[in-house]
């Protein structure tokens, strides 16, 4: 146990006593984004959701802290419960809450940085898993007195492939190509990227029509909307 | 009834649900919930197995199990969601039968 680096037994048994373990549940979870991904984009599916600025302005106090969060937990990790995959998750949710808001991260990340991003986690697990092959010793069998730093640098950048696979994941498809979000805006006349008008929330009919051109005067604007709740409220006053 | 043991027959019994709606139910939502619950029950039982009566440390060894079977099933639960949405969008019913021998393999691996 003292050999292992880490003082937690989960993560011991983890990263140095069953790491193919590890890393093959690294390699089968890109490979389901991979696999999400080989499906290509459906016609029928929106191409993303308006921006909601209300749900943007409470991610910028909350993905901060996501983020801290996240590194606590990898940091955890070495002697408590915690641990890349529990950092991952966090990280996966913050992913989603941004797709949320109209705002994926595929929108304003290169692809090869995605994709980068993506093996990452499974390329580094593999190199620093090699790197003890040059110093005559076996594959994982880190060096002596390393194992901790080797360790925590594995779950550091596991923990950043799996979020972004955890928030990727649930896309249900191969994330919008350029063109496709240019015609998804034009069709729904929606601002998709920059300027939306304030209090433009995504609206569900954006979602349920996919591409096909959205009705606009089949939403009451926010005003009649208004009135509506308004009208509906002291009816419910009188039942009671 | 010591808490290690309700814990037990909990996860069997959500198991043994999970089971049953894989086999009897024909929509592949049903089935691929069904697969979660019955595979949120074989890690309640392995969580259960792990602990220990005598108040030492449990088997880190289940756990970390159960930590990778999560993992495996949120992948795997992904990648039948997409797959079965798409199968929905198409209309081809033809490939439910593939579908689900696709879906058996984290359980068994999980159940390992």
């Amino acid at each position: 146990m003292p050999q292992s680096g880490v003082t937690n037994q989960v993560t011991a048994v983890l990263l140095n006593f069953r790491s193919f373990d590890t890393l093959l549940e690294l390699a089968v979870l890109l490979l389901a984004v991979v696999g999400v991904w080989s499906l290509g984009r459906s016609a029928g599916a929106p191409a993303g959701v308006a921006v909601n600025p209300i749900l943007l302005t409470m991610l910028r106090g909350i993905l901060p802290l996501a983020i801290l969060i996240a590194g606590y937990l990898v940091w955890l990790g070495e002697h408590a419960p915690g641990g890349a995959f529990q950092g991952g998750a966090v990280l996966g949710a913050a992913g989603i809450l941004l797709a949320l808001a109209g705002r994926p991260l595929p929108d304003f990340c290169p692809p090869w940085l995605l994709r980068a991003t993506l093996s990452g986690g499974l390329l580094v697990f593999l190199g620093l898993a090699a790197v003890p092959l040059g110093l005559d010793r076996f594959f994982f069998q880190y060096p002596v007195g390393w194992a901790g730093a080797f360790i925590l640098a594995i779950e550091a950048a596991a923990a950043i492939s799996i979020g972004l696979a955890l928030c990727l994941l649930p896309d249900g498809g191969a994330p919008a190509t350029v063109q496709q979000q240019r015609r998804f805006g034009k069709a729904a006349g929606l601002a998709h990227k920059g300027s939306a008008a304030p209090g433009c929330f995504p609206e569900p009919a954006a979602l349920l029509n996919g591409c096909e051109p959205l009705n606009q005067q089949a939403i009451a604007p926010p005003d009649e909307q208004l009135q509506a709740s308004k009208r509906r409220l002291p009816a419910a006053g009188q039942q009671r | 009834m010591s808490a290690d043991l309700l814990y037990g027959i909990t996860g069997l019994m959500l198991f043994c649900l999970g089971l049953a709606a894989l086999f009897t139910r024909a929509e592949m939502l049903r089935k691929i919930l069904a697969l979660n619950i019955g595979g949120s029950g074989i890690f309640l039982l392995m969580i259960s197995i792990a602990y220990d009566p005598t108040g030492g440390e449990p088997d880190s060894v289940l756990h970390a199990l159960v930590l990778t079977g999560i993992v495996i099933t949120v992948s795997i639960t992904g990648f039948a969601l997409a797959l079965a949405g798409r199968e929905q969008e198409t209309g081809d019913g033809g490939q439910g039968a593939e579908e689900q021998e696709e879906q058996e393999e984290p359980g068994g691996e999980s159940s390992r």
